[in-house]
């Protein structure tokens, strides 16, 4: 049989129709992902890498910047990059815990906690007493962290920083000056505020049959958040957390404008004001926070996807588990 | 736009909405009671009555708040003259920072969105350099792009024109630009991730009934996408009023800038100076990110549709 | 005469070969029921139709025309052949009168108001006049699908494709598609049917393809197919699920 009829002018736009991949008749829809699979995230740092390295010496081959220059001063930030790098690890761990109270506080508050804890009350309290004492600490714990979360970074640091200059402006602590504190306080009190939230996140995903599995066994309101709530949020918590670490460590450069010597406060004064170099400064940050930063979003990235409980999921925005296409 | 086909006269046509009760014997209702209801569903779904309560309730402690800080002023806990002096100032910067997010929020969307979009085609090519893009301003910390955009930006602007006043206001502007192209990176993530939560069976068919590609990105795809995700993106909207903060620090006379300004005259006033000085700034941005995010929600709540909930944060 | 025809169709996925050398023609009006374990390549052989998937080898044709043709844009074809899926795939975002009005208005270039009359038709034909400005989430399983039979039909297309169009759906909600593809039969719709409903399969189809590993085994009547199998794996097949 020969076509007797002429079909339509093809379009050559949406003609193209993709190579089927080995797994199926197309990747899931028409939409493909880059370089996701286990795996491929060290492909795609391995290629960025490159991709940056090449860039880096072609610009400087054509004079844009100067490479011998930048190599000599890049030891010299060592010693700001450490003060930038322990300032986010302390302000980090101490907000850790301090978001731990409010977290629980904010994930398990009045409604949920007046039904199922009046019955059990795992600190002694009990009836309207413990209702109000909730209620109240579950507002104090919001109004935190809305207005944390509700105002700049900037702000709060100038805050404290005032408050410290005003207070304790000799301040010698552990050998570290009154700015640091200040810088530390400031900084903790920040992360505190979107760990609490990330937190909270995690611990009201925990799915609710779970808790309901846990009291059928007979375990306390305590036991069932120690042994089912906080290591299934914990988990889930994982990559927000991480997220958190390096939006801290990039919140830490606003630090240099109280006085302390960090990362960028060092590029800014010395590299490009003193040396006169703005340029070799901006890539010397870079080559810093792109190493810092996309290293630790990978290792967590690969160390969770490798220690992922099948079935328990990630509260990170990733790609969508899709079923499987049936290939019949 | 549907409604419009209702009045047509065909049989099959019947009037399908719940919009108010018909009239006896077929008569339309009284156009003033299908306004008036339309009105009504209208204020019901931007303001829900659970959601007018909390707005309630919020007032009440705004309002509580200010009495009470009013009441303090008044017993001389803090100088209450200084606190009214820098209020005109911020408010000038108010509108100063209303300029700059109205340059970052469309281009970071814009460029966001492109980049998004890329990331999810099937060229390798965009795809690399949107995963580029992305790791590269999300690693660096959004200061140090601002600082060197205007301060390269100015520098090279020097060597073109003669004008200092005009290369320093560029270098500004450079500034909020580079905000812009940094907050694109995180909305390209959220564009992406909303992208590819559109599950396959969609564009399946939107190919079965024979939509091109193109059709079926601006018709199925982007709506559904959009809708979930809503709330991340005001999420970052709001991020981006706070880092507007951060063009303080290369000369934006904006609210940060003008507090800046009044830095000096509050040290006068001892401790509480600087104090009342940044908590009022802290106020401004607190209201503007709370005007934003209810914003936001009633977005939300207007462009619910049943089993298409937005994916919670 | 032939709406549709397929001959010696191929279609591997790596190194699993779905479809070996399927020849299957379908006249017009007529309903062909095609039924076979999972896994036999059903599904593939109804995608490959509609160049969901592209075909490795062989040839389509519809009503004459060879469409698995790089001269002919696939979006040409879908609209001829209407799709119903296991899953429904209804837009999320879009009420059912609008689910049905989408196609129309941008691909067959219709004005919104007739569209919409058109639509109303289509929804009144499977018996959802009262829900036209339902949303997917809220309507049943059943409805769901009546919707998207809708949808396909309002495209006018040449031939029908269900894809097990049942399999998805609560005991209770599997009659009413059932009914509605049982009119849509004596309406003289082609029809080229995926199902494990044998009921359906004896009652309103004209012809039975027994598919198995790729391969069509064996065609017939529902008689001679439930009746008399002539294969030995179709004997196993029918007489498994007839128990």
């Amino acid at each position: 049989m020969t076509a007797t009829v002429q079909p339509p002018l093809p379009d050559d736009l949406d003609r193209s129709v993709p190579p089927a991949p080995p797994d199926g008749p197309r990747a899931p829809g028409r939409i493909r992902t880059a370089f996701e699979g286990p795996g491929r995230p060290w492909i795609l740092g391995a290629a960025t890498l490159a991709g940056g390295a090449a860039a880096f010496f072609l610009m400087g081959a054509i004079g844009l910047f100067n490479i011998p220059f930048i190599l000599r001063e890049l030891p010299q930030g060592l010693g700001p990059a450490e003060t930038s790098l322990g300032l986010t690890m302390l302000a980090f761990a101490f907000g850790f815990f301090l978001a731990q109270p409010l977290a629980i506080v904010r994930a398990f508050g009045p409604a949920r906690w007046s039904r199922t804890v009046t019955a059990t009350s795992p600190l002694g309290l009990k009836g309207r007493a413990a209702n109000v004492l909730v209620r109240a600490a579950y507002g104090v714990a919001t109004g935190y962290v809305a207005i944390i979360r509700g105002t700049p970074a900037l702000v709060q640091i100038l805050l404290v920083y005032y408050v410290f200059l005003f207070t304790e402006p000799t301040l010698v602590l552990f050998g570290e000056s009154s700015a640091f504190w200040a810088g530390l306080v400031a900084l903790t009190i920040n992360t505190t505020g979107y760990q609490a939230e990330a937190l909270r996140g995690g611990f009201q995903s925990v799915d609710r049959t779970q808790v309901d599995a846990g009291r059928s066994l007979g375990m306390s309101t305590v036991q069932i958040f120690g042994r089912v709530t906080l290591p299934q949020g914990l988990r889930l918590v994982t990559l927000p957390l991480a997220n958190e670490w390096i939006s801290t460590f990039k919140t830490s450069t606003l630090l240099s404008y109280i006085t302390i010597l960090e990362l960028f406060g060092w590029a800014r004064s010395s590299v490009a004001y003193y040396l006169g170099r703005p340029l070799e400064a901006f890539v010397i940050l870079t080559i810093f926070y792109l190493a810092i930063n996309i290293t630790v979003s990978r290792s967590i990235t690969y160390i969770e996807k490798r220690r992922r409980i099948p079935g328990l999921g990630s509260l990170a925005p990733e790609l969508p588990l899709r079923p499987a296409r049936r290939a019949a | 736009m549907s409604r419009a086909a209702d009045s047509g006269g065909t049989p099959l046509t019947a009037p399908v909405s719940s919009a108010g009760p018909g009239g006896p014997g077929g008569l339309p209702p009284p156009r003033w009671r299908s306004t008036g209801a339309a009105l009504g569903r209208t204020l019901y779904r931007w303001f829900p009555p659970a959601r007018l309560a909390r707005i309630c309730v919020a007032l009440a402690g705004i309002d509580a708040a200010a009495a009470v800080a009013l009441w303090l002023g008044e017993r001389g806990f803090y100088s209450l003259p200084f606190a009214a002096t820098i209020l005109p100032q911020l408010f000038s910067g108010f509108e100063v920072s209303a300029e700059a997010i109205a340059l970052v929020i469309p281009l970071g969307f814009g460029v966001g969105f492109l980049i998004g979009w890329g990331r999810t085609s099937r060229s390798v090519l965009l795809r690399g350099f949107g995963a580029m893009y992305v790791d590269f301003f999300r690693s660096m910390p959004p200061i140090v792009l601002i600082f060197f955009a205007s301060l390269i930006g100015l520098l090279g602007l020097n060597y073109l024109t003669s004008d200092p006043y005009l290369a320093h206001t560029v270098g500004l502007w450079f500034g909020a630009v580079a905000l812009g192209l940094h907050t694109a990176a995180y909305q390209a993530e959220i564009v992406r991730a909303g992208i590819l939560s559109v599950p396959a069976g969609q564009t399946e068919a939107t190919d079965s009934i024979g939509l091109s590609r193109t059709q079926s990105m601006f018709l199925v795809v982007l709506p559904q996408a959009f809708r979930v995700s809503l709330p991340a993106l005001g999420n970052e909207f709001s991020s981006v009023i706070k880092d507007t903060s951060l063009l303080s620090l290369i000369g934006w006379l904006e609210i940060t800038g003008s507090g800046y300004n009044e830095l000096f005259p509050s040290l006068h006033y001892g401790l509480q100076g600087p104090l009342i000085l940044w908590i009022e700034v802290a106020i401004f941005y607190f209201i503007l990110t709370f005007l934003l995010t209810s914003a936001v929600r009633s977005l939300e709540n207007v462009s619910r549709v049943p089993g298409l909930e937005a994916a919670q944060s | 005469m032939t709406v549709l025809r397929v001959r010696a169709l191929n279609k591997s996925f790596g190194d699993l070969h779905v479809l070996h050398d399927v020849d299957l023609d379908v006249e017009k009006g007529e309903v062909l029921c095609i039924i076979g374990p999972s896994g036999s390549g059903k599904s593939t052989l109804l995608r490959c139709t509609n160049l969901l998937i592209p075909p490795d080898s062989g040839e389509v044709f519809l009503d004459g025309v060879r469409v698995n043709d790089p001269a002919v844009r696939p979006e040409w074809v879908r609209q001829q052949i209407g799709t119903v899926f296991q899953s429904f795939n209804l837009f999320t975002h879009l009420t059912a009168v609008r689910n049905v009005m989408l196609g129309l208005v941008h691909v067959k270039k219709m004005d919104r108001k007739s569209a919409r009359v058109k639509a109303v038709l289509e929804l009144e034909r499977v018996g959802l006049k009262d829900k036209l400005d339902a949303y997917p989430a809220q309507l049943s399983g059943g409805q769901q699908q009546r919707v998207a039979i809708a949808r396909a039909l309002a495209m006018d297309p040449k031939v029908m494709l269900f894809d097990e169009p049942t399999s998805a759906l609560d005991p209770e909600f599997i009659h009413e598609v059932l009914d509605a593809m049982g009119q849509l039969a004596r309406d003289g719709m082609t029809m080229v049917v995926v199902s494990h409903e044998m009921g359906f399969a004896r009652e309103a189809a004209h012809a039975i393809a027994f598919m198995d590993h790729g391969r069509i085994l064996e065609q017939g009547t529902p008689e001679e197919i439930f009746d008399r199998p002539g294969h030995e794996r179709t004997k196993a097949f029918v007489g498994k699920i007839l128990r």
